[in-house]
């Protein structure tokens, strides 16, 4: 994201928008931290244009802070229109990727972050029982998350040969699945976040849940696990010893897919 | 992606948090535009909280017109409900219709296998959270994440959230309407105004 600062008279209102805290005040404009931006676009969304002239609000809010006075800009709206989307380019594009949900992933041709886990799994069947789907969500929720430090959990889990969900967009970026490494262009840009996919027979569950949280320990971000799995004939809960005995507990909230859909559709 | 998986409140808070979606496979995404105006359609007899559809992320603010003219084929059509009873009749509509598409709820999964049960659906599969790990020291307060993780894609930022409380609390917006601020950055639409109501209707009165 970038600021036309000619056009920003330094409400502010985008500041607490920012869903990394990347824009900032400095010299009466905001400013945006290229670094921190993860390119979601949320700022330029929320923010109305109101579509003032910049000069008449910055000299009016000059007349009003001389008599102490001041008018803040409704919450929702940006004075001038001073935020623009920048074209981006390799690798910076992966940002706005996995960070903006309105951008259709390239690699996966689908907006979001993964893939669609166990949502269609009643048509394809993909995840079958006996079997379990482990998610790693890196830098959700709220605090993003670099390559790099996504490496350092792909690589672990590659040590313990896992299948990494090929459409993944994770697994797109490696250049190795077998070594779990990804791509070294990307490894210094930072995502809103971003799905680790991978599927394991249920037996192995304990093993792999106690791995990736020795792993994400001392990491500086945080990360959501996630399990999911095919429910039994009664639609019994498959993988709940196997994660108490990763000494976790599942939240009470939980996704459910119904078994309605079927392959053709309505047809 | 987990969009609504990671929803956090105590269960009584959840009870008035349901999340429910169609969503199509490669293997049936041919012609099922119909049927997701159809699941659309027939959620609003139910007083859901919220509509979203996921294609709708041109508009501002689209209005349930717009989002419903927005609706092709391979769309994810989502609804909020805040209670079981209207969750329960609409599951049982939607049974009924037989659109031959994955339907997925999210929330509280014991009180959603009872919906199920009652519109005579055995549950197919099931995904759950094991909570967050890592640097949970740098996150927000309970408040900040109860509202934060109402959008699945991380779209309401800590620091807006804590403007909005802090403009509730000063008088500046009631709870309604600060609801309603967080819930614009949300694009498809699964972020609970009501539910987001009460939790800042809380935060004014308790601190």
């Amino acid at each position: 994201m970038k600021v036309d600062e000619a056009k920003c008279v330094g409400c502010g209102n985008c500041v607490p928008v920012c869903t990394m805290g990347a824009i900032y005040i400095e010299d009466s404009h905001s400013n945006v931290n290229e670094d921190e931006c993860v390119e979601c676009g949320s700022c330029i969304r929320f923010l109305e244009v109101e579509g003032r002239n910049p000069t008449l609000v910055r000299g009016l809010r000059k007349v009003l802070n001389k008599v102490s006075l001041q008018h803040d800009a409704p919450v929702g709206v940006c004075v001038a229109g001073a935020l623009y989307e920048p074209t981006l380019e390799w690798p910076r594009e992966i940002r706005r990727n996995f960070s903006n949900p309105a951008a259709v992933h390239s690699a996966t041709g689908i907006p979001g972050r993964g893939t669609d886990e166990i949502k269609t799994n009643d048509v394809n069947e993909w995840l079958k029982e006996n079997e379990a789907l482990l998610l790693v969500e890196v830098g959700r929720p709220g605090l993003g998350a670099h390559m790099r430090d996504i490496e350092k959990i792909t690589t672990v889990l590659a040590t313990l040969g896992v299948d990494f969900k090929p459409e993944n967009p994770i697994t797109l970026l490696m250049t190795d699945t077998k070594t779990g490494k990804l791509n070294p262009d990307t490894l210094n840009e930072k995502v809103l976040s971003a799905i680790i996919e991978i599927k394991i027979d249920l037996d192995k569950v304990p093993v792999y849940l106690k791995k990736i949280k020795e792993t994400v320990k001392d990491l500086p971000t945080v990360c959501s696990l996630v399990v999911a799995g095919r429910c039994g004939e009664q639609g019994d809960i498959p993988y709940l010893d196997a994660v108490k005995e990763a000494g976790l507990t599942p939240s009470p909230g939980g996704k459910t897919n119904l078994g309605l859909g079927r392959r053709g559709g309505s047809e | 992606m987990t969009n609504s998986l990671h929803r956090r409140g105590s269960v009584e808070d959840l009870k008035g948090d349901f999340i429910i979606f169609a969503k199509t496979d490669t293997l049936n995404v041919k012609g099922s535009k119909p049927g997701l105006q159809k699941f659309f359609e027939m959620s609003l007899k139910y007083n859901p909280v919220s509509v979203g559809v996921n294609h709708d992320y041109g508009s501002v603010n689209p209005s349930v017109e717009q989002k419903y003219a927005a609706i092709e084929d391979g769309s994810i059509v989502a609804a909020v409900f805040d209670n079981t009873d209207d969750l329960i009749k609409y599951l049982q509509e939607v049974k009924e219709e037989d659109f031959g598409i994955s339907i997925n709820i999210s929330g509280l999964v014991e009180e959603v296998n009872e919906c199920c049960k009652n519109a005579g659906i055995t549950r197919h599969s099931i995904e759950q959270s094991l909570g967050v790990h890592g640097a949970t020291d740098r996150l927000s307060n309970r408040d900040i994440l109860e509202i934060t993780t109402m959008c699945g894609h991380g779209m309401i930022s800590f620091n807006l959230i804590k403007k909005i409380i802090d403009y509730v609390k000063l008088g500046k917006m009631t709870p309604e309407e600060g609801a309603l601020v967080l819930a614009k950055p949300c694009l498809c639409g699964v972020f609970n105004p009501a539910r987001a109501t009460q939790l800042l209707e809380r935060v004014r009165v308790l601190g």
